[in-house]
């Protein structure tokens, strides 16, 4: 049963106007299907519109705005008329500084252009490495305070956690706007395999850190639901991580990818506790050596990495919360990705 | 001295990390014109005041320096404001975007009694430093001839400079993405072959680039020697290099990994001269890569240590009053040489 909420009015289901920003990314295109396979219309906006998929541009529910939020022109007049705003657009892979320019300053140029819009609720594509995983314990959850000193953690964590920041900070300034924060885990999926949560993959040898702890994934196609749900839900929470059901170990996660994709290597497991000492051994010679200035290699980073430490990962806020179900079950997410299993 | 920067990109944070290892200044203030860029800066680098509008912060702040990290098309008013509010300025390159626009800037620099320095950063490194001192101490003898060779692949999936959704601020100028290499190769000749007299040029595009031209060769007549300086946007490879070619010496700096080379007239046993050449190069190289590793682990980039440099005898000269790391005229010779490195009507 479809939970009340805005998709519903007292007349019967009403159809929402959302604008999404990212569409045409790997979140966002999932996303944009989600919403439109619920029956909602999108205006989708893309930065290429050669990336636009051809399928999109004979479905009369879906309109396009090709532009950068780091130089938006129209913005406003290509947010009017719409009344929830799902903001997926941020860099994932970027030099430190165009992290802060798209993520950041992007999202800074999208308020520019809400005052006097008819948009009511904002989602925001959050993450998960927000968190201060260095010094969780047990189970992480939206209590898990973030992280406060994000730098060191990454230009992507801390240009995610200043995203919300000042999406908080607008949010306050215009009280009627509703802003639910989505926090996906790792989303993977067909084209985004997620394996670097499982370690170091690579050719002859896959080391395998913290081989029987719990990743914090997403299907792509699961993801995409809790944004519906956020949009759509009458009384969301502010914060929400988004995680499916399946308790997947590194070690499981690698071994389907080679065996439905044929892929040949030897797994090697590293209990978290080797690279853990190695990366606080190596940042206590860099101290001494360069000062506070020193900078190691991500791995040896132990705040980047926090990410593999054996924590425990719940979604039950997902579901009591935004009354999320998983759509798509680990097998048919493991096919879909990997290809069917072997032998 | 409160220093103070405008521009919250890329460039800015390799300011401010040259900024920290200079004493007795106070990097007081950055501004932006996206608030949340300057503040994220500031939180970051633990700068106290951040501002969105640069009349403010010069008006709140009053910084002895400014240095310009914005884009290019706004260097010349930010910097001319700056100069009549009372700051020294150091400015990213080019200084300006043509020699009308620097020539207001000088005028109100002079009148001010402020400097004005473009950051020529390869310049300043260490390795190009000692060939200069080498140069000027008539060890190597006259110069004859300069190399300045660059390949780097702007055309590669993910360079800024070929992303169609956000053009690059350099693809407006008239040589698209090479104009941004333009200023590099202008000051490094300047600095070996004196004014120039006479440019040739050439451009080349290769059909389906994403930027306008792929290739830049020029041959440049100057005062003291002549030069010769190649760059390819398209060359899956990245070197920039310099050579300089001496009457007693030829001298070799890779200006990415710095390190300098020299070859000079063999003496002693003719038959080991070329074993004695590897061994000197080899060693060349291997500190080149350990220094390179070092200063990466210090968490900064090799090739930034011509700012660094740059950025210390700055602020030397203005705790003592001495002279300053380049002169107006010296900008203006480079400025001048990069108009006549960009392509003109039939001339590309």
């Amino acid at each position: 049963m479809r939970p009340a909420g805005r998709g519903i009015s007292a007349a019967g289901w009403v159809r929402l106007r959302v604008f999404i920003t990212g569409a045409s990314g790997f979140l966002g295109r999932a996303t944009v299907a989600a919403f439109l396979g619920h029956g909602h219309t999108v205006r989708a906006m893309v930065r290429d519109s050669e990336r636009i998929p051809s399928v999109w541009k004979s479905n009369p529910d879906i309109q396009f705005y090709v532009g950068d939020l780091r130089r938006p022109t129209g913005l406003p007049e290509a947010i009017a008329g719409c009344d929830t705003l799902v903001h997926l657009a941020a860099a994932v892979i970027a030099p430190d500084a165009a992290h802060y320019a798209i993520t950041v300053g992007g999202t800074e140029n999208l308020l520019r252009a809400l005052p006097g819009s008819s948009v009511q609720r904002l989602v925001l594509a959050g993450s998960m490495s927000v968190y201060n995983w260095s010094d969780a314990r047990g189970t992480l959850t939206e209590a898990t305070p973030v992280e406060e000193r994000p730098y060191v953690a990454g230009a992507y964590a801390s240009a995610k956690l200043w995203q919300e920041r000042i999406l908080v900070r607008a949010q306050r300034e215009h009280p009627s706007w509703e802003l639910v924060i989505l926090r996906p885990g790792v989303i993977w999926g067909p084209g985004n395999e997620g394996l670097f949560m499982a370690g170091l993959p690579g050719n002859k040898l896959h080391l395998v850190i913290g081989p029987s702890r719990q990743m914090p994934m997403t299907f792509i196609d699961n993801c995409a639901e809790a944004f519906v749900l956020a949009a759509t839900h009458a009384a969301p929470p502010p914060v929400v991580n988004v995680l499916d059901d399946d308790v997947l170990t590194p070690w499981r996660f690698l071994g389907e990818y080679q065996r439905r994709r044929g892929a040949g290597g030897r797994r090697v497991p590293v209990p978290f506790l080797l690279p853990w000492i190695a990366a606080h051994s190596a940042t206590a010679i860099s101290r001494a050596c360069f000062g506070p200035g020193g900078k190691l290699p991500s791995i040896l980073m132990p705040k980047r990495l926090a990410i593999y430490k054996p924590l425990r990962f719940s979604n039950a806020l997902l579901k009591s919360g935004l009354g999320w179900r998983q759509p798509v079950d680990l097998g048919t997410a493991l096919t879909r990705t990997f290809g069917p299993p072997v032998g | 001295m409160r220093v103070a920067l405008v521009g919250a990109g890329a460039i800015a944070r390799e300011h401010i990390k040259a900024l920290r290892n200079v004493k007795g200044i106070e990097i007081a203030a950055i501004a932006d014109h996206l608030s949340s860029l300057s503040e994220v800066m500031a939180d970051e680098f633990c700068i106290p005041q951040h501002f969105s509008d640069l009349t403010e912060m010069l008006a709140s702040v009053q910084p002895a320096v400014l240095h310009v990290t914005t884009p290019v098309a706004s260097h010349f008013p930010i910097a001319a404001q700056a100069l009549a509010s009372g700051c020294h300025v150091l400015v990213e390159k080019p200084v300006t975007r043509s020699t009308a626009e620097f020539d207001q800037l000088r005028a109100i620099a002079e009148s001010s009694a402020k400097l004005l320095i473009e950051n020529q950063n390869y310049l300043h490194g260490g390795a190009v430093q000692a060939l200069l001192a080498a140069v000027e101490s008539g060890e190597f003898g006259d110069v004859r001839h300069v190399e300045v060779r660059a390949c780097m692949d702007l055309t590669a999936n993910g360079s800024p400079f070929a992303d169609r959704a956000f053009p690059h601020p350099s693809l407006r100028e008239p040589g698209g993405a090479i104009s941004d290499f333009l200023p590099h190769f202008a000051y490094l000749c300047h600095a070996f072959t004196g004014p120039a007299r006479s440019v040739w040029k050439r451009y080349r595009e290769i059909p389906g680039s994403p930027v306008p031209y792929d290739e830049f060769a020029a041959d440049v007549t100057g005062e003291r020697a002549t030069a010769s300086v190649f760059f390819s946007a398209s060359i899956q490879a990245s070197l920039f290099e310099l050579r300089v070619y001496c009457a007693q010496a030829v001298a070799e700096v890779d200006l990415l990994e710095p390190r300098l080379s020299c070859w000079r007239p063999a003496s002693g046993t003719a038959g080991l001269a070329p074993l004695k050449a590897s061994f000197r190069e080899a060693k060349a190289r291997i500190g080149a890569g350990l220094g390179g590793l070092r200063t990466r682990l210090r968490g900064q980039y090799p090739a930034m240590d011509g700012m660094r440099g740059l950025i210390q005898k700055l602020y030397a000269s203005l705790a003592t009053g001495g002279p300053p790391p380049m002169s107006l005229d010296d900008i203006a010779a480079c400025v001048r040489l990069v108009e006549e490195f960009q392509p003109r009507d039939g001339s590309a």
